[in-house]
């Protein structure tokens, strides 16, 4: 009787002890094709979560070899692959002929050590903004304001990205995605706060300096590409957040053993000076 | 199942009819002001009987016989009974060596083990007091949370979570109205004011049929309940909390008392908290009100009470200028009218009002956008305590109409309004009939069986195709088994339903979290429960070990997080519903008499999900399961003016989704994460010391400085553990690990006085 209660009291301690679950190697793709852009593909990786994230990880997960192929349907083109060590991941594959067009479904193929993805996009039309100017801050900063119309006939996702002095790539704004849901039809108007470069800065300033050149791209995107950067943007943001922690996979477009993003986006790019009116 | 209670319920009034006795009702009333005694002994015939909260007891009798009646804090009295003699009431004289606050309560709890024999646990003001205040309060919330089978949630979360369950499955009542919402200060703890609070009846399984059903747990707190003779004021001061209340008899039969609590943190905590940091502003304050008034009236008592409280707190951002503020109201408000109709009926009827209402909003200079929700309760009950013979019977009806319009969204940005549709408005009628018949049936076996019958309707802005009603029938039945050497046995199980969902926006206990009635897509959840549990009785000791299984379904989860909730034009499609099964085992030690009092409790559970959109719908720990619970508490007598105490709590930490895996997209490092909850945050302890000097008693006025110190081991108790990253992708990145914990060591110290006026 003892021994048998002593048994049980064993099995429940056994069974409290938490099983730790396994690193899976996991495939992710990142490819965007722009209206009167070409494609542009990387393919990488994921990273055991207690590795150290280095250099010479970084540099395994980064995959070299992959067969990229883009078609319109009509027109095929096998991406070429480049290296640029100044960027991540430190190789890409880029297209030179067939460009992007509004409206048309663009499919990606990707083939690497006998495993095969692929994904299918769309570039959405592009929407012209009405204008956008800048409203004077403290601290001889201003904040970028923009106003666009929205086509009450159609579904419509937008993000948002700014480019300042000193930057190379454009920057998603910090609530960079909107979806039309809530203002169909209507002339809407932002005030745009900047978005940090990635969660690996803890350089940030939501407002542009008086004076500086400021480039901004508008997209509209279809709803996956909606979905997903809406998860990415809700992992940086609440990956630390204690009632509300983000616990849940990107919803990518992938098919195969890959996971990520192939997204059309139909672009429009200005540019102007951060002077407030007046 | 089912049909054995059934068949139970139909064999009670033969079992009724099988005897052939007197009884009498007997009240004891204290010699001093004739207020009725709760819970003194009744020996009779070698067994024990309790009087209730008004003094009453009932008992079958021969003829001829001698009843012993004591009560710690009064002498000895014997009755004598001759006949069907005419007296029924006694008196008590006040022992004046046992006067002190704490000692007069000390065997209250204790009466409920062996006495009661309803599945509960009682804790009274007194017990309140035995334990370390925190910041300087004597918090309901923290007592009972040392009570087994009451997880405690972790920091800065005030939610029970009773067996398993979370505490939108609790019913939280002050005075017979629902409070919605019963935390202050982000939840860290709980609205009452320990002034009003004369005690709480916890029920954990086998809720009594009176009760409005709930998967989890019943916790009924009631204020004080007699007329007060003599004026008393009271008043307490700490660096962050005033409060006051005054008690006051109109006349003889009419009695007065008005209280409140205000946080001065604007005024002494915040204003130093800013100056450390420029790029964060926060205000936080809070209040709340308790008014109640007791009238008698002949054979009738009437009590009103009103309560309100609100939390105010707002937070600036000062680099981009973003101001947010949270608000949260709650008012609950009865007429709760006691008649006695004659010696073996009593009619107890109450109309209660509840309201809830929390908003959330945020603004950029030229931008607002806010959320908020409300809910509200209108409750009219009425039911009878029956006494004939061996039984004790209650019969009552009660209607409930509840209003709720969950998380309406409001965006304005330099002059465009968004679109968010009509916000829904829903609302839902609870029509129920309810019976409880309590019988010994002999001198060592009694049962307690209920059913509660509920007419549920719910519809969406006053549509009716949208219309869903139901039939909900609550069956709840114990036996107990007392037998010689004060050794009780208790077997207990019970249905419930429950008609409305805390939609848990995150995943602690938040304001943030809104009320939503069942509908067509958010059917009402199930549970039902079995326990069994043995007792003893010592002369300075009582434990307890009960063993519980319960089994869930209809629970719900929110799919979405703070960012969702604007989107909430169909808050149903983000819910899911799932199932969940509870199984443990609770151990409750307690010293209750002497100079060292206190308590250990244990509990061992297990606490597992099943949702079809969790975890590809394989089964998962509860986040707030706890295989391992322990609180311990202790309070000694050191003089007549020093009497300390502690509190050591320690739990299992809880159930998390970590991330098992990184990659890298938009430059931006991107967490894979594994299985749902398939971690643990590391094991949850603490220790609080409280102390309390009482000033020698002046001519007027009785003060005490109360002491404590809350996690007085600094322990870093982690809410959160996260991963900050810094550098750059083309060299290397450094990947701190941080912790995030609430509250470090705080010791405190609050001053009270009391005015009491004996006249």
């Amino acid at each position: 009787m003892k021994s048998n209660i002593i048994f049980l009291l064993l099995l429940l301690l056994v069974s409290c002890k938490k099983d730790v679950e396994k690193y899976q190697p996991k495939f992710i793709v990142e490819g965007s094709i722009e209206q009167d852009g070409y494609a542009f593909v990387t393919l990488t990786h994921n990273l055991p979560f207690y590795a150290p994230i280095d250099s010479a990880q970084l540099d395994k997960v980064v995959i070299r070899y992959a067969k990229v192929t883009v078609s319109n349907g009509a027109e095929t083109e096998v991406l070429t692959g480049y290296y640029d060590k100044n960027t991540f991941p430190y190789f890409y594959y880029k297209g030179s002929s067939l460009r992007g067009e509004a409206g048309k479904k663009y499919h990606l193929e990707i083939s690497y050590a006998g495993l095969n993805f692929s994904a299918d996009t769309e570039i959405p039309n592009p929407v012209s903004l009405d204008s956008l100017w800048f409203e004077p801050k403290p601290e001889n900063k201003a904040q970028l304001c923009l106003k666009f119309t929205d086509n009450p006939n159609q579904k419509n996702y937008y993000k948002l990205y700014t480019k300042g002095i000193g930057q190379v790539n454009y920057i998603r704004t910090l609530l960079s995605n909107q979806d039309d849901k809530y203002f169909n039809g209507k002339q809407i108007t932002l005030q745009v706060n900047r978005g940090a470069a990635n969660n690996t800065t803890n350089k940030w300033d939501p407002y542009f300096n008086l004076g500086d050149s400021v480039s901004v791209k508008f997209a509209t995107i279809p709803k996956v590409g909606f979905d997903f950067w809406s998860a990415h943007q809700n992992e940086i943001v609440n990956a630390s957040n204690p009632l509300m922690s983000s616990t849940t996979a990107l919803p990518g477009n992938i098919v195969g053993q890959a996971t990520g993003i192939w997204c059309g986006y139909g672009t429009v790019y200005y540019s102007a000076l951060a002077n407030p009116r007046n | 199942m089912k049909k054995t209670l059934i068949y139970f319920l139909f064999l009670f009034p033969i079992l009724a009819h099988a005897q052939q006795q007197q009884q009498k009702c007997i009240r004891i009333l204290n010699a001093k002001d004739s207020i009725g005694i709760a819970n003194a002994t009744l020996k009779y015939n070698r067994r024990d009987f309790k009087t209730d909260q008004q003094g009453r007891c009932c008992l079958v009798y021969n003829s001829r016989g001698v009843i012993e009646v004591s009560h710690t804090g009064y002498k000895k009295n014997i009755i004598n009974i001759i006949g069907d003699g005419t007296d029924t009431a006694f008196f008590l004289v006040p022992d004046a060596t046992f006067l002190s606050e704490i000692s007069v309560k000390t065997k209250k709890l204790r009466s409920s083990y062996l006495n009661g024999l309803n599945n509960q646990l009682e804790i009274s003001k007194s017990d309140l007091l035995k334990l370390p205040s925190f910041l300087g309060n004597f918090d309901l919330f923290q007592a009972l949370k040392t009570l087994p089978g009451v997880g405690n949630a972790g920091e800065g979360n005030a939610g029970l979570y009773v067996r398993g369950g979370s505490p939108g499955q609790n019913l939280v009542l002050f005075n017979n109205a629902t409070i919605f919402n019963p935390t202050h200060l982000l939840g860290l703890f709980s609205v009452f004011n320990t002034d009003f609070v004369q005690g709480a009846t916890i029920h954990k399984s086998g809720v009594p049929a009176s009760f409005k059903g709930r998967l989890s747990a019943v916790i009924d707190v009631y204020g004080t309940n007699h007329i007060n003779s003599a004026l008393e004021i009271k008043g307490a001061i700490s660096p962050i909390l005033i409060e006051g209340a005054i008690q006051s008899p109109i006349n003889q039969n009419w009695s007065v008392h008005v209280g409140g609590r205000k946080s001065l943190m604007n005024q002494t905590l915040w204003p130093i908290v800013n100056l450390s940091s420029s790029k964060t502003k926060i205000h936080y304050d809070f209040y709340d009100l308790n008014l109640e008034s007791l009238i008698k009236l002949g054979t009738n008592d009437l009590k009103v009470s009103f309560f309100t409280s609100a939390d105010d707190f707002g937070l600036v951002l000062n680099n981009s200028d973003i101001s947010s503020r949270l608000y949260w109201k709650n008012i609950a408000s009865s007429i709760q009218w006691k008649a006695q109709i004659n010696e073996q009926i009593e009619l107890h009827s109450t109309v209660a009002y509840s309201n809830y209402n929390f908003s959330f909003s945020l603004a950029q200079i030229g931008t607002n956008a806010n959320v908020k929700s409300s809910t509200s309760e209108l409750k009219i009950e009425s039911y009878a305590n029956i006494l004939a013979l061996k039984n004790k019977i209650v019969v009552g009806a009660v209607v409930t109409a509840e209003g709720f319009t969950p998380n309406v969204p409001f965006v304005k940005t330099l002059g465009t309004v968004l679109d968010f549709d009509k916000p829904s408005f829903y609302n839902s009628n609870n029509i129920s009939l309810f019976t409880k018949w309590d019988r010994d049936i002999t001198a060592a076996l009694s049962a307690t069986a209920g059913i509660r019958a509920t007419k549920y309707s719910s519809g969406q802005n006053g549509a009716l195709d949208n219309n869903y009603a139901q039939l909900y029938v609550e069956p709840s039945a114990q036996l107990k088994y007392k037998q010689a050497h004060q050794i009780a046995f208790r077997l207990g199980a019970s249905f419930n339903k429950q008609t409305s969902h805390l939609v848990s926006v995150s995943s602690s206990n938040f304001p943030t979290d809104f009320w939503m009635p069942a509908t067509n897509n958010l059917p009402a959840g199930k549970a039902w429960q079995v326990s069994l549990g043995v007792f003893k009785d010592w002369k300075m000791w009582d434990a307890y070990v009960d063993v519980f299984y319960k089994h869930m379904s209809g629970a719900i989860e929110f799919n979405g997080g703070i960012t969702n909730l604007l989107d909430n034009l169909k808050i149903e499609e983000n819910i899911f519903g799932g199932k969940g099964n509870v199984g443990g085992v609770e151990f409750f030690l307690r010293k209750h008499n002497g100079k060292l009092q206190g308590t250990l409790s244990y509990t061992l559970s297990r606490n597992r999900r099943v949702f079809d959109g969790l975890n590809n719908g394989k089964s998962f720990p509860f986040r707030y399961d706890r295989p391992h619970d322990l609180n311990l508490t202790a309070n000694y007598t050191l003089t007549k003016k020093w009497a300390v105490s502690t509190l050591f709590t320690l739990a299992s930490g809880n159930a998390y989704t970590a991330p098992i895996s990184r990659y890298v997209v938009a430059g931006s490092i991107i967490n894979e994460y594994g299985g749902f909850n398939n971690s643990r945050m590391p094991t949850y302890h603490r220790l609080d010391l409280g102390a309390t000097y009482k000033f020698s008693k002046r001519k007027h006025s009785q003060s005490e400085l109360v002491f404590s110190v809350y996690n007085v081991y600094a322990r870093q108790n982690p809410i959160v553990e996260y991963h900050e990253y810094l550098g750059s992708l083309s060299t290397s990145i450094l990947v701190k690990q941080k912790n995030l914990s609430l509250l470090p060591i705080l010791p405190f110290i609050s001053y009270k006085v009391n005015f009491p006026n004996e006249k």
